[in-house]
């Protein structure tokens, strides 16, 4: 039987699967699947709750939102308008954008029209400027889904070259980086990764601190990848297809890269799921401590920052936590993904 | 001839104490690893864009009450000449020599720009708290995740088992972050449970009453840490056991007539307590992580929130102290490891004499 | 089947046995239509290439097959009750008591963490849980030194890593003794070790046999090793016997083609060997999942014919018994 088959079998496979689809399809077409863009302000919005219903006497079953009236401008509380509904319809022409930076559209997947008096469409409540939260989580997922993409491509590059040298050579060198190895590992690794942040100054715009935490959480995540490649190139290194290949004059890189590596391939499968969403609670962990990506950039961890989701904010606006959970079922997705690709490739796991 | 003897007696030594030597040899290998540690954070400190230093030192003339310049504006001479002071214009070694100066003889790494106590004593009391929080949770993360990865090892490919692994899972990919505002937002919302970690009275004004308002305090923040890390350390524990139970040995004990409750504990578990001790280490290391964000966002005074408010006040040097001293309590915990395991495990204890 | 002999009781029977393994690539059959006869003080050979079933036998005999291999038909017999109707306790006693087993790689069968000492004790301790201490160390000592480890009291503090391997299949064998049991399974007990120590154990079997008056059921894919020793002998192949006789006759007069193939390519020690002597069986062992009704041996068969690849024939007795429709001449 083969691998996606194997993999297919299991439930939490396939709903995983269809998750990441779901998430990096709409990450990939945010501009259209978002009502607005993720800095619109509504201004005298702040705070607002999400107001979309199922159902009103005016316009029967349909999605359709309510207008809400702000009673508290203190403490931002607001009430729900009875017999104020506006339909929301699908596909509709909405603000002026440009799909992935170049194609000018005005075609949203849902919406309640761009007129000013059309009452915005808030799915999952608004954040304190008024911003659309499902707009912005949307845009964030640009950042957060990729960065896990970026940041254990990064480190996994530096795992197989340094690991593969390391298992290939031995000796000092595989001393050398070895200790190297354990020296990045010996720090904890939150501390390293603030500690790393720290030397670097605090004032960036969010290209460059989107580089450079990635870069910083490849740093801090290259150790226990190397460490596996070293480990298993060690032991391949000594099949006889190997020593016939140095026998024949083959260069060693060609038989490391091109021979070696590649027999690593479903381990490194594995390792890059579980590892993905360990670079996007990396992320997350620096926004949320506010030393990531900060306004007018736009990620999950930001979403969440600490001042963000302060107790008082969540008692009074629940709604902040929607960026966690889809956090959540991004991180659960992986996890399951990789533990079945795991199963599926050891092939002793009917011995157990 | 006298040095003759002594230099074989010296020699024969690793032979005659096999253990002291190993255990020698670990913390030698330790301190030269946080001597080069701190220079490589020290080259790092001196490579970085040079404003993290200029805004630091630009904070310690402010703070200085006999600073009599005009408000604000501190000119460049005076930087330089605050940088001369503080030893920041040297090169990196020289500031490291003079830093460990500093620590082992002076014993004074200065004053914090956080709240102006020594640096040193902030270290000292914070840290104590953090290695209590964290010692209390890796006691219970270690006993419930054995009690439970041995149990559902002898119910494997049942659905008890699988059930309890995909649970387990569940936990392990759970974002520590969203974990623990979930738990703050529970405990508030419930009010069970103080939001905040430790208690409002210092520990001299009522031992008992202290302990128990700790606990009660703690006992959110600790289930955090706990639910974050019993997903991951159960499953681990089950593979070892599983591992361990499908190895030869096992299987020759079975045909000797071993009664089966021995195989699982005086051999399977045996075993796997082994790469358990070594692996605590990178556990506890881990639970330092977590405790980060924990003692963040329950506002206990550990470490790590003093790691944090170093760094949003920039405050350079105490930032660099905290590195130093968390990387220390790691080695230490991979040192006490490594020895934990040279004493249980005869294959290392005996590699000399073999 | 194995050849009748009225006169003893065999201590062990195993009849028309049938192992299955549950693999994700389906249902593997790994012994078919098994039967043999162990006889007390007697060495009975199972020979056969490796994947052959052999190893897989032995470990259905002492029930410790892996969670996933099931024995779906026959019956194991010692002195006449059937194994596979015990329960887990009276199973446990008979391990080490009724029936002992040693196993390939001998420094794979011990415990890193223990040293000798303990495992005597724990060993000893299985099966007369009463023994004192002292009784226990003089008992080890004893076994120690009958196997052939000298220096008993300074090695038995020793830990297994501490030993060779050819000490430690002694140990092992040792062990197996140390609740002195009539039958000894010895499942390949010298492939992994040198050939010189190979000698050794297979001589300390062989007096063992003799002193203690063991049965010994001696697996081996060393048809020439199997020679020396064996009073009988069973040729294995793709799960099914196909000859089972006295191992003089079988050595002298091979009725089943694969005997012979395997007697031809066999390495004997202090004889010449150019190329036509030594003769490699060309082809492979049959798929394990899709089995055949004809002969399993067809495929790789210097003189098959077609009726061979259609179905096994039954059991013939003429010197050996065996399952070939040739008669032993043409072989």
């Amino acid at each position: 039987m083969n691998i996606v088959a194997r993999v297919l079998r299991r439930p939490t496979a396939r709903i995983s699967i269809a998750v990441l689809i779901l998430l990096y399809g709409t990450m990939l077409f945010c501009e259209f699947f978002s009502p607005y863009h993720a800095t619109t302000v509504f201004r005298d919005h702040s705070y607002h709750p999400p107001n979309v219903v199922l159902y009103s006497s005016q316009y029967g079953l349909r999605p359709q939102v309510q207008s809400h009236a702000l009673i508290d401008s203190l403490n931002w509380s607001y009430v729900r308008i009875k017999d104020e509904y506006t339909p929301i319809r699908l596909l509709v022409r909405g603000s002026e954008y440009r799909m992935w930076g170049i194609i000018p559209m005005r075609l949203h997947l849902f919406g309640t029209g761009s007129s000013d008096s059309s009452y915005p469409v808030f799915l999952l409540g608004a954040d304190h400027l008024g911003r659309d939260l499902f707009s912005r989580i949307l845009y964030g997922s640009r950042i957060s889904l990729t960065i896990g993409f970026i940041g254990i491509g990064i480190s996994l590059l530096i795992a197989i070259v340094l690991g593969g040298l390391a298992g290939y050579y031995g000796g000092i060198v595989d001393w050398g980086i070895i200790r190297l190895a354990e020296f990045f590992s010996l720090i904890p690794g939150l501390y390293l990764l603030l500690f790393l942040r720290s030397v670097l100054s605090r004032n960036l715009d969010s290209g460059q601190s989107f580089l450079i935490i990635t870069a910083i959480l490849a740093l801090v995540g290259w150790p226990g990848s190397a460490r596996l490649i070293r480990g298993l190139v060690h032991s391949i290194k000594r099949e006889d297809y190997i020593v016939a290949a140095q026998l024949q004059g083959v260069p060693t890189m060609a038989i490391l890269f091109r021979h070696i590596i590649p027999q690593l391939s479903s381990i490194l499968i594995v390792s890059v799921t579980l590892g993905i969403p360990g670079f996007i609670l990396g992320e997350t962990v620096l926004s949320y401590l506010g030393l990531g990506i900060v306004d007018p950039a736009v990620s999950w961890g930001s979403l969440i920052n600490r001042e963000i989701t302060s107790l008082s904010n969540l008692r009074n606006f629940p709604w902040f936590l929607y960026p966690g959970f889809f956090l959540l079922l991004v991180t659960l997705a992986y996890n399951f993904m990789g533990d079945t690709l795991r199963d599926a490739f050891d092939p002793h796991w009917y011995e157990r | 001839m006298k040095l003759d003897r002594l230099f074989r007696l010296i020699s024969h030594l690793p032979q005659r104490y096999p253990f002291s030597f190993f255990i020698g040899g670990r913390l030698v290998s330790m301190t030269v690893m946080l001597l080069l540690l701190g220079l490589v954070l020290f080259a790092l400190m001196q490579l970085s864009p040079g404003d993290v230093v200029d805004s630091y030192v630009r904070s310690v003339i402010l703070q200085q009450s006999d600073y009599q310049g005009e408000d604000n504006i501190i000119s460049e001479e005076e930087i330089a000449r605050a940088r001369a002071r503080l030893g920041l214009d040297q090169p990196f070694y020289r500031q490291y020599a003079r830093w460990l100066r500093q620590l082992l003889v002076e014993r004074d790494l200065g004053r914090s720009l956080v709240s102006r106590a020594p640096i040193l004593f902030l270290i000292r009391s914070r840290m104590i708290n953090s290695l209590i929080l964290n010692l209390i949770s890796l006691f219970f993360l270690t006993i419930i995740s054995f009690a439970l990865g041995i149990y559902f090892s002898s119910k494997v490919g049942s659905p008890v088992d699988l059930g309890a692994t995909l649970v387990a899972l569940f936990l392990h990919a759970f974002p520590g972050i969203l974990l623990l505002i979930l738990l703050q937002l529970l405990g508030a919302l419930s009010g069970l449970f103080p939001v905040t970690a430790y208690p409002d009275f210092p520990y001299h004004e009522a031992p008992g009453r202290f302990v128990f308002s700790y606990l009660h305090h703690v006992f959110l923040p600790l289930l955090g840490a706990f639910l974050g890390g019993i997903g991951g350390t159960m499953r681990y524990i089950r593979a070892t056991m599983l591992d361990q139970l499908g190895k030869p040995y096992i299987t020759a004990l079975r045909a000797r007539g071993i009664a089966e409750p021995r195989i699982y504990f005086a051999h399977a578990f045996r075993n796997t307590l082994n790469p358990y001790i070594t692996s605590s280490a990178t556990l506890f290391a881990g639970l330092f992580s977590g405790s980060l964000i924990l003692e963040i966002i329950f506002a206990y005074p550990g470490i790590g929130r003093l790691m944090y408010e170093a760094l949003r006040q920039e405050d350079v040097n105490l930032v660099l102290a905290n590195t130093m001293f968390i990387s220390f309590l790691a080695l230490v915990g991979y040192t006490l490891a490594d020895i934990a395991l040279a004493l249980v495990d005869p294959r290392i204890r005996y590699r000399k004499t073999a | 089947m194995p050849p009748d002999r009225k006169a003893t009781a065999p201590l062990l029977t195993v009849k028309n046995l049938a192992i299955d393994f549950n693999t994700p690539q389906g249902i593997l059959h790994a012994v078919r239509d098994l039967s043999l006869d162990v006889y007390p003080q007697q060495l009975l050979a199972l020979v056969g290439e490796s994947g052959s079933g052999k190893s897989v036998t032995a470990h259905a005999i002492l029930r410790l097959l892996p969670r996933n291999g099931q024995v779906t038909g026959g019956d194991i017999c010692y002195k006449g009750n059937s194994l596979l109707a015990m329960d887990e306790d009276e199973m446990r006693q008979l391990r080490g008591k009724g029936i002992a087993i040693i196993f390939q790689e001998p420094g794979r069968s011990f415990d890193p963490l223990y040293p000798i000492s303990r495992v005597f004790q724990e060993t000893i301790r299985a099966h007369n849980s009463t023994a004192s201490k002292e009784e226990i160390y003089n008992q080890s000592l004893a076994l120690l030194g009958e196997v052939g480890i000298v220096n008993p009291q300074q090695r038995i503090v020793n830990y297994p890593h501490q030993f060779s391997g050819g000490q430690l299949q002694r140990i092992n064998i040792a062990l197996a003794l140390a609740s002195d049991p009539q039958l000894l399974i010895a499942d390949e007990p010298t492939t992994a070790l040198d050939l010189t120590i190979q000698a050794e154990i297979i001589a300390l079997l062989s007096r063992l046999q003799l002193e203690r008056g063991l049965a010994i059921l001696f697996i081996s894919h060393d048809i020439a090793l199997v020679g020396n020793i064996a009073d009988e002998i069973a040729i294995m192949y793709a799960g099914r016997i196909l000859e089972y006789g006295s191992c003089k006759t079988l050595f002298q007069h091979p009725h089943h083609p694969y005997s012979a193939a395997l007697l031809r390519s066999a390495i004997t020690i202090g004889q010449h060997h150019s190329r036509q002597t030594l003769q490699a069986i060309p082809g492979t062992v049959p798929d394990p999942y899709h089995q055949d009704s004809g002969c399993p041996f067809a495929p790789r068969c210097p003189l098959v014919e077609e009726l061979c690849r259609r179905a096994l024939p039954a059991w013939q007795s003429e010197k050996t018994n065996h399952r070939c429709r040739l008669s032993g001449s043409k072989v």
